[in-house]
């Protein structure tokens, strides 16, 4: 995969408030700026209601904007969307399509709208599987065979950009692997991919870049190699017979010590070795010393101090924003 | 024009406006039996027993016509125009079946199918376009089709013209079946139309060139309540709510007020509907007030022609207005 510096989404002050039944207003975006970078998969990663989905449907003009500026392939949306929804291909949320009709006739209906050759619908139910079960109504599909359908409905377009909101919310592991691989390919044809998820580790696997967002903000973005590199092999496991006193000894340096069982997670040691220098010299032996696999879990938790969902405003965060050596 | 032929084809695959089409086309072939079954010739045995009750009838009438004279001869003496009807005529007629005629009775059965008619028409309408909202289709229909304005005119349009082959087939079905129903049972012409006590009726029989007309204009209503339950299944988003509201439309503004307010009559719906299909309908206004003479509360009866054309131009504004709305709600609500 090779970034062209080009952009195919961009945001700027992008805001969105929600107004409840009581009348007060909630935040759902505020001042985010976003940029996915041509080609590859980006992920878009935030806890439940951080504001992914949201965004997705400004950015396809299916919700105004209070404020901010979008653009896609370098065309201000929604204004000129007309203009470029034919390289977008989007799945929001879950796939809505006319549940008494069959997965064919859905498909031929949207090919109609789009001027697409009748003939694509039946290539692109072979490619992602659904020759089969083409004629059977799309209320008897399962999560999975409506998944396969709405990207096949989104490669009717062959798009240059695809747009993947939580693709597999509900998807046994099978599945899940499935629509991993058909991202994975289709940023191999050149394509871009945005999937949003909130679950870090799914996309971990797939993505080249993300942009993390929580409370609407973006409080991360970049590659994930150098996401993972910001926190990279902080954390020390340390398995020793006397926990409490090593770790005493531990703290003592200003390391900071946890208890996990009967094993200490450290943080902030320059480097293991010192560790088992420390414990040696008052001749307590470690019989395990483990770098904690840093993933971008971890490195959400870290950035947002593991408040959970609701988490603290970038601004207060003393890591910045943006990952060392972000391109995007 | 692509998304009308796609919107075109949706309507064309929805099974409920198949089924619903098939209920109101059954309806239009029941009417005409039920017409045929009305205009049956008397059997003999009908004629005998009314010219059985008719000899009785003039006995009685003779015999009892020497006092009615000598009653109508005193009552002459201060009334001179007084008329007891001594010189009744008992006529076979009057105790046959009824026998309905396509003069008399068509036009009741037109207009009379026409309510049914325009709740499919509305139901189909609505329907055909909330089940896009409800199922939540429209978001990714909009990620495929995002200029809003042309969505939701391709969907009005498409509900508009899509109610018309149920219409048209249901109307023509309705008026031909009256007109073979009435014919094979060669009741035409009205029973009325050359009795002397119903002088000048004759003008307002219908014919079939007025039937297949009022069948015209009522498939023109069809197409404009179709367009109204579009643009409110936009606004509203369920057909349950579109449906709902006409309810309560009907029920509290075309029935109570209606009732009330008799100034209101020509802006309300159903009247204009049924102005238009037809061609003018008469009511009457009650103004009351306390007279200045005799200081009682006296109440005067005006009759009205609400006409054809006023029927046209209120269904038209209605429609356009609540197309409108429906327009502007599209164009500005997000979609979830």
């Amino acid at each position: 995969m090779a970034f062209t510096g080009e952009l195919a989404i961009s945001t700027r002050g992008l805001r969105k408030t929600y107004r409840r039944l009581n009348g007060s207003k909630h935040v759902a975006v505020e001042g985010l700026d976003l940029d996915v970078p041509v080609g590859g998969v980006h992920g878009f990663l935030g806890p439940n209601g951080s504001g992914k989905t949201t965004t997705i449907r400004m950015l396809l003009g299916l919700i105004r904007a209070d404020q901010g500026t979008m653009r896609v392939f370098d065309q201000p949306v929604p204004a000129r969307l007309p203009d470029v929804v034919g390289r977008v291909g989007a799945i929001v949320e879950q796939p809505k399509f006319f549940p008494n009709f069959s997965g064919r006739r859905n498909l031929l209906l949207l090919a109609g709208a789009i001027g697409a050759d009748s003939r694509l619908v039946e290539v692109v139910l072979g490619d992602v599987g659904l020759a089969d079960r083409a004629k059977d109504r799309y209320r008897t599909y399962s999560l999975g065979m409506k998944q396969r359908l709405a990207i096949a409905a989104t490669l009717l377009k062959d798009p240059d950009l695809l747009i993947f909101d939580e693709p597999t919310n509900g998807l046994d592991p099978a599945g899940i692997r499935e629509i991993r691989d058909v991202m994975r390919g289709l940023a191999g044809r050149g394509k871009t991919v945005l999937v949003s998820s909130h679950i870090l580790a799914e996309v971990e696997q797939v993505a080249d870049t993300v942009s993390i967002i929580a409370r609407g903000r973006m409080i991360a973005d970049g590659r994930v190699s150098d996401l993972l590199g910001t926190g990279a092999a902080r954390t020390v496991r340390v398995g020793v017979a006397v926990p409490g006193t090593a770790g005493s000894l531990l703290e003592a340096q200003g390391w900071t010590v946890r208890r996990d069982g009967h094993q200490l997670l450290v943080d902030g040691a320059p480097d293991p070795a010192r560790i088992t220098e420390i414990l040696a010299r008052q001749g307590l032996f470690v019989d395990e010393l483990t770098p904690v696999k840093v993933d971008l879990e971890s490195v959400f938790l870290e950035l947002t101090a593991g408040q959970g969902p609701g988490t603290r405003p970038p601004d207060e965060h003393p890591h910045g924003r943006r990952a060392a050596g972000s391109d995007s | 024009m692509r998304l009308l032929r796609v919107e075109l084809t949706r309507f064309r695959c929805r099974v409920l406006l198949w089924v619903l089409s098939v209920c109101v086309i059954g309806l239009a072939l029941l009417l005409p039996f039920q017409a045929w079954q009305s205009s049956k010739a008397p059997t003999a045995a009908q004629i005998e027993q009314a010219q059985r009750y008719a000899d009785e009838e003039q006995k009685a009438q003779d015999e009892y016509r020497e006092e009615c004279l000598e009653q109508q001869e005193e009552a002459r003496e201060t009334d001179p125009n007084a008329d007891y009807g001594c010189d009744y005529e008992v006529r076979i007629e009057n105790y046959l079946p009824w026998r309905q005629t396509f003069e008399d009775d068509a036009g009741s059965t037109l207009y009379g199918f026409m309510i049914p008619l325009l709740l499919v028409g509305v139901a189909m309408a609505a329907s055909f376009v909330a089940a896009e909202f409800a199922t939540g289709a429209i978001g990714n229909w909009l990620t495929f089709a995002p200029r809003r304005g042309r969505v939701y005119w391709s969907k009005v349009v498409a509900a508009t013209t899509g109610v018309v082959p149920m219409a048209v087939v249901s109307v023509a079905t309705l008026v031909g079946g009256l007109w073979v129903a009435y014919s094979l049972n060669d009741s035409i012409t009205s029973q009325w139309a050359d009795d002397p006590d119903m002088g000048g009726e004759r003008a307002v029989l219908m014919t079939p060139e007025l039937l297949v007309a009022a069948g015209g204009r009522l498939v023109v209503a069809v197409m404009a309540v179709a367009a109204l339950g579009a643009a409110l299944a936009v606004i509203m988003r369920h057909t349950a709510a579109v449906l709902g509201a006409l309810a309560a439309w009907l029920a509290v503004i075309e029935g109570l007020v209606r009732g009330q307010v008799g100034s209101a009559f020509p802006y309300l719906l159903l009247p204009n509907l049924q102005a238009w299909v037809q061609g003018g309908v008469t009511y009457y206004d009650d103004v009351c007030a306390n007279d200045a003479d005799t200081g009682e509360w006296v109440c005067t009866t005006t009759e009205h022609v609400l006409s054809q054309t006023h029927g046209g131009v209120v269904i038209g504004v209605v429609v356009g207005v609540v197309a409108l709305v429906g327009w502007l709600v599209m164009r500005r609500r997000d979609v979830q």
